[in-house]
């Protein structure tokens, strides 16, 4: 049987590589707290699955993203309320895909962060890097919570 | 043409719909960043279709397609959402909602919709 985590992060992938063109490396605990650069989307995970969804990158990548699913290149005020429709699409389209599996979540409303940020207090959780073809990277970062 | 409430939490969704639905003849009545503010846009606009995001803070847009029916029967809205689940779907279709457009959405799909029910 595939654990919780496993088939959140499945989904969460398969959400994000076919929303934004990116291309993702090998997964790994996270060990240490994770740093952010430029910007960040954090969102809640309710319902079969608690957790957490976390969207790293660095502008470009984020800019990258928002021309590749809605065909403009994205800066200022914009690009920051992109990022937060950017976490929230990745996962909204993860919950369809689990409901397809026949898990079902919900998801809270995006909260977004910009700027140098240090994050920590993940237990249990996994971090994937990516980066798009134009080699901006980002890192989505999965937390669940023990049921 | 058309008069458009659009309702959205993110700034960079109102943008991208209001350019669609302008570029295409209709004219954007208002805005709002949750359900409740939705409905108090409606009730002041009296628009003649509202696009209605789901996962938004405070009131999300379930909620908010629910007040407005309650208020207007004959409000036609349309939602807008990147969950696109059947059971989501099936809830705002249920309580009245026209369509379901999931987001990344482009301007045809928007514009089909519209066209449909006006």
């Amino acid at each position: 049987m595939t654990s919780p985590i496993t088939e959140l992060l499945n989904a969460a992938l398969n959400s994000i590589c076919e929303l934004a063109t990116i291309q993702t490396e090998k997964p790994s605990m996270v060990s240490a707290p994770i740093l952010q650069t430029d910007y960040g989307v954090l969102v809640g995970i309710v319902g079969a699955i608690k957790g957490r969804l976390l969207i790293l990158g660095e502008t470009a990548m984020f800019s990258q993203a928002g021309l590749a699913m809605y065909g403009m290149e994205l800066s200022g005020e914009m690009l920051e309320s992109f990022v937060g429709e950017f976490g929230n699409s990745v996962a909204g389209h993860t919950a369809t895909k689990l409901y397809d599996q026949g898990v079902k979540i919900d998801i809270t409303p995006p909260t977004t962060m910009q700027g140098m940020v240090k994050l920590g207090g993940f237990s249990k959780a996994i971090e994937v890097p990516f980066a798009t073809s134009d080699g901006a990277s980002g890192q989505l970062v999965l937390a669940v919570e023990e049921s | 043409m058309a008069k458009v409430l659009v309702v959205d939490d993110a700034a960079f969704m109102r943008m991208m719909l209001k350019d669609i639905v302008t570029k295409n003849g209709h004219e954007v009545a208002g805005e709002a960043g949750n359900g409740a503010e939705a409905l108090a846009k409606y009730q002041e606009l009296s628009p003649d279709i509202v696009t209605m995001d789901i996962t938004m803070p405070e009131v999300d847009g379930i909620e908010g397609l629910k007040r407005i029916k309650a208020f207007d029967g004959n409000a036609k809205v349309i939602m807008c959402s990147a969950m696109g689940q059947q059971n989501m779907v099936i809830e705002a279709i249920q309580a009245g909602a026209k369509d379901f457009i999931v987001k990344p959405f482009n301007a045809e799909r928007v514009m089909d919709a519209i066209a449909k029910i006006i």
